[in-house]
């Protein structure tokens, strides 16, 4: 069972924050607070946001990509972070294709319901991590209410928690193969991302 | 046995009643009920149909259920109709105790062996008829999706007729799910600028819905509405799931969505879903994105709504596209 551990320093009483283990932790430091929590772990930081992690950052090949996302290997899966706040779907498609089974979007607006978030998830079948409030997002077939949403849970106050195992991922793409069925050909043949539009 | 197929082929003929067909068609020439409308370029008022695709016992009841959708339609002033996908497939019904096999309750696999014999009469029946009522109504009719077979390939195909019941243009679908490769259908191997439709109008067929490159293609093509005919084995509709579909997709490019639904029993399977008409959230007044759906995902409702399209023109103009033109996705598609 995989976990993302969710810490608001703002809300959380320092001495009831419990030890995840081998969780995937993000804290949320306001700047007013300087806590310096598994300093040998912390690969990536934001203003008021660190992501803790022992694993390593795999860069894309292209630099455009990495100006807008963060990759590393995280319980043999590749993760990717998201740093803008809008994205167009073929970024995620991208990722995606080149192995992300896992988006973590802490920018993103998450109160928008089937939002861009969720619209990737489902046409991707990748988890996502949305934050404020934190959910996990997941295709449709791997939620008991078809909804593609789970929420977290509250383990201590300012402390939540999201679990899956990535087992649910490939039983979702077993259930609705989406991508073996790609069309590659036609869409390199279009190429909308060319400039130069042609009408009917 | 060889002479099987050959022998269901010419039952199936035999029962679709061709020659009562031809009376029926040449009641509705002797009765036009109006003259063929001059398309607006600011607004559209499109119809989309949900239709019950449960097998009949003989055409007539398939077809007047047709002509009372279109006869429905052309009472809220439409212009375009949408029918579901796989709408021609409930005239297999007529074979019932013929063959070995029964629409509405054997699964669908068990047919794959006739398919080959019997799709192309029951989509002849399907592509007269449509065209012969969107003559008679004036409409510009996508007819929905039927199985045909060209060249000894399968495809499921997406038909749109002017309102002179000329055939402007055919698509066939290009993502397959799993069980249509199975039964040999091959996929399309393009999308096809529309060129003749008097509104910028582009059809593609239910599971190219589910991806965002199939509406990005079309909005290159210049087109401002995509219908989709969809059938969804579902047998308890789901709001999320259908969501996945057209409507998130016009959330991703600036166009409007019309989807036509098929629902009922077929092949074993329970059918669930609804029809509607999807904009981008911020051209709908209460930010749903949906201009407007039918009630329930069971049974059969017309629905009809006006789509302006000068707003949607301008909200085109507008879409943020600079981002696609980032160097990276050059290789999106490369591996």
């Amino acid at each position: 069972m995989a976990e993302f551990w969710f810490y608001d320093h703002q809300a959380a009483a320092k001495a009831e924050v419990p030890d995840p283990g081998h969780a995937l932790t993000w804290h949320y430091l306001p700047s007013s607070c300087n806590e310096s929590l598994h300093a040998e772990h912390c690969v990536q930081q934001w203003h008021d946001h660190r992501l803790t992690i022992s694993d390593p950052l795999v860069p894309f090949e292209d630099g455009e990509v990495n100006q807008k996302v963060v990759q590393f290997l995280w319980d043999h899966q590749r993760v990717a972070i998201l740093k803008q706040t809008r994205w167009i779907p073929e970024l995620v498609r991208y990722l995606r294709l080149r192995g992300v089974r896992m988006i973590v979007a802490p920018w993103a607006d998450n109160h928008q319901q089937y939002g861009p978030l969720w619209r990737d998830v489902q046409q991707n079948q990748v988890l996502a991590i949305s934050m404020f409030p934190l959910q996990l997002l997941l295709p449709c077939e791997a939620t008991n209410d078809a909804t593609g949403y789970r929420n977290a849970k509250l383990v201590a106050p300012g402390v939540w928690c999201v679990q899956w195992m990535w087992a649910e991922l490939s039983q979702a793409e077993y259930d609705f193969a989406i991508l073996p069925h790609l069309r590659r050909d036609i869409y390199q043949k279009h190429k909308w991302w060319r400039t130069g539009r042609s009408g009917l | 046995m060889n002479w099987q197929k050959p022998l269901a082929s010419y039952v199936l003929r035999t029962q679709l009643q061709w020659r009562e067909w031809q009376k029926w068609a040449h009641s509705l020439q002797t009765h036009t009920e109006t003259f063929s409308p001059i398309p607006q370029t600011e607004s559209v008022t499109v119809s989309v149909v949900q239709f019950n695709v449960t097998p009949v016992t003989s055409p007539p009841l398939w077809r007047d259920r047709v002509t009372q959708a279109f006869r429905q339609a052309k009472a809220q002033d439409a212009q375009i109709i949408v029918f579901g996908e796989d709408i021609a497939l409930p005239l297999l019904g007529v074979l019932a105790g013929r063959v070995g096999a029964s629409a509405d309750q054997n699964p669908l696999p068990s047919w794959t062996p006739w398919l080959r014999a019997l799709v192309n009469p029951v989509y002849q029946y399907w592509h007269r008829t449509m065209q012969v009522l969107a003559r008679h109504f004036a409409i510009t009719t996508v007819a929905g999706s039927a199985i045909t077979k060209t060249h000894s390939k399968l495809f499921n195909q997406s038909v749109i007729f002017d309102a002179n019941g000329w055939v402007i243009a055919t698509q066939s679908k290009m993502h397959l799910f799993p069980l249509e490769n199975d039964l040999g259908i091959i996929p399309g191997a393009d999308l096809t600028p529309q060129v003749f439709a008097p509104w910028p109008l582009i059809t593609v067929v239910c599971n190219d819905a589910t991806y965002f490159e199939t509406f990005r293609m079309a909005w290159r093509l210049g087109a401002l509405l995509v219908a989709v005919p969809i059938v969804d084995p579902e047998p308890l509709y789901s709001e999320a799931k259908a969501r996945r579909g057209t409507w998130a997709r016009v959330q991703e490019t600036p166009v409007a969505g019309l989807v036509g639904a098929s629902t009922g029993n077929l092949f074993g399977m329970k059918l669930t879903g609804k029809a509607g008409i999807y904009l981008p959230i911020s051209l709908t007044k209460d930010g749903s994105g949906i201009l407007t759906e039918t009630a329930s995902a069971e049974g059969e409702e017309v629905v009809t709504a006006a789509i302006d399209l000068g707003c949607l023109r301008k909200f085109q103009q507008e879409f943020a596209y600079q981002d696609l033109t980032d160097h990276w996705l050059n290789a999106l598609y490369s591996q």
